[in-house]
């Protein structure tokens, strides 16, 4: 696995004459699960846009030192399509990605899809929409996978498993990084709070 | 390979929801019934008409089904997936066109028997199967600029009247060239050799522009 460090320096957004922030510098290390907090409005998923190259930052720039990580994002919808069943949906994006089939069968096991993946997205619940959409973007080998709310929907006993699905792609040198508004079940995790003056550790 | 899975992909959701497509043929024999109403004493040479009704019918309706190009991603928010991955936007760019064109040849296929009918028209096959087949070149064109433009008007407001007002001027020359491409009087078909050759050359023209460009724009 190859090393790499993602640099944020002096970054500045703003929506036409609107400023979500402005000269904010961060450093993230590969093989680290990481929470950002902050209040509503400060700019965490223009943040984790700006991180994933989904939007161009006003001034300031973003960059990977020595490597450029495999990039995957979850943006709190499904990123699915509605009329397909999660199977269809899964099977595409794993095809798309040239995944082995027993793959595949273990992200439904690790997701906890079986009782519903045969029914199409439209019909399933937010929870259970969540899951698909975060089975789906863990079939890509993504090295870096940025998560906008991923916990919001999860029920407690799948947010805890989720989390350790999180930790152990860790062990595998793989980089998270979550927003989110409750740190339950997050103990012994890096945290860092998004504010006007910039990112500090919670 | 890439182009294929999608395109497979696209299938799938076309035979998932084909409400879509029954509508879009609603559209067409309506207005071709309506002109048929309002318009059966006028026409002089009546087989002359195939190829301009069908071109008014694939007109309206091909607008109705490129504005489309893009719904099933904006739906899902999975536009955001392809942009991260952008070796997968030509292709993606090349399937959509593709099942456009495919579609699009079903409903002039079907638009194409109800004018024939409905005008009770007498045409051998071998020039039902040439009127077809010059459709077809319309088609591409048509199919390539509305993909191509679906996706860029898709977050726009007013993109229901935006998409047909890019659309128009670029698709002038391919409505003049498919019309003009051959004429139909009595049961025969008189070939026009000039609007053919400039139909494929238009067509070629739009597939490669819109084909080199369909991923920076799409990032832009």
């Amino acid at each position: 696995m190859n090393a790499w460090k993602l640099k944020i320096l002096s970054l500045s957004f703003q929506y036409d004459s609107h400023h979500i922030f402005s000269n904010l510098s961060w450093e993230i290390l590969n093989g680290s699960l990481l929470v950002l907090k902050g209040s509503n409005g400060i700019g965490k998923s223009t943040l984790l846009k700006l991180i994933a190259g989904l939007l161009k930052p006003s001034d300031g720039f973003v960059s990977f030192d020595s490597y450029q990580p495999k990039l995957a994002y979850y943006s709190g919808l499904p990123g699915l399509y509605l009329d397909l069943t999660a199977l269809d949906n899964l099977n595409y994006f794993s095809s798309l990605e040239n995944k082995a089939p027993e793959y595949l069968k273990q992200i439904i096991t690790d997701f906890n899809l079986g009782a519903f993946f045969e029914r199409p997205i439209r019909h399933l619940s937010q929870g259970e929409k969540a899951r698909c959409a975060l089975a789906s973007l863990f079939l890509s080998d993504a090295d870096f996978f940025i998560l906008d709310e991923p916990l919001n929907t999860l029920d407690v006993s799948f947010r805890k498993k989720f989390i350790g699905y999180l930790q152990e792609q860790v062990s595998q040198q793989k980089t998270i990084l979550m927003t989110t508004h409750s740190l339950e079940g997050l103990d012994g995790i890096s945290c860092f709070q998004l504010t006007n003056s910039g990112i500090t550790k919670c | 390979m890439l182009t294929l899975k999608i395109f497979k992909n696209e299938l799938n959701l076309f035979l998932k929801n084909t409400s879509a497509f029954l509508s879009l043929c609603f559209v067409g024999f309506l207005l071709i019934f309506i002109v048929n109403l309002c318009l059966r004493n006028v026409f002089g040479n009546k087989e002359g008409t195939l190829f301009p009704l069908t071109w008014l019918a694939l007109f309206f309706g091909g607008l109705m089904r490129v504005q489309r190009s893009f719904e099933p991603e904006s739906e899902g928010d999975i536009l955001n997936y392809f942009k991260m991955r952008p070796q997968m936007l030509r292709p993606l760019f090349m399937a959509k066109n593709l099942m456009n064109v495919l579609c699009l040849l079903v409903y002039a296929l079907f638009i194409e028997i109800f004018i024939v009918v409905l005008f009770n028209l007498s045409l051998s096959f071998y020039s039902y199967l040439w009127v077809f087949l010059l459709s077809f070149g319309g088609i591409v064109g048509f199919s390539t600029l509305g993909t191509f433009f679906s996706v860029l008007t898709r977050e726009h407001t007013q993109r229901d009247l935006l998409l047909p007002l890019i659309l128009y001027p670029l698709l002038s020359p391919i409505l003049i060239a498919s019309v003009q491409s051959a004429e139909l009087v009595g049961g025969d078909i008189i070939f026009n050799g000039m609007w053919i050759r400039f139909l494929i050359l238009i067509d070629l023209i739009y597939l490669v522009v819109c084909y080199g460009l369909f991923g920076s724009q799409l990032l832009e």
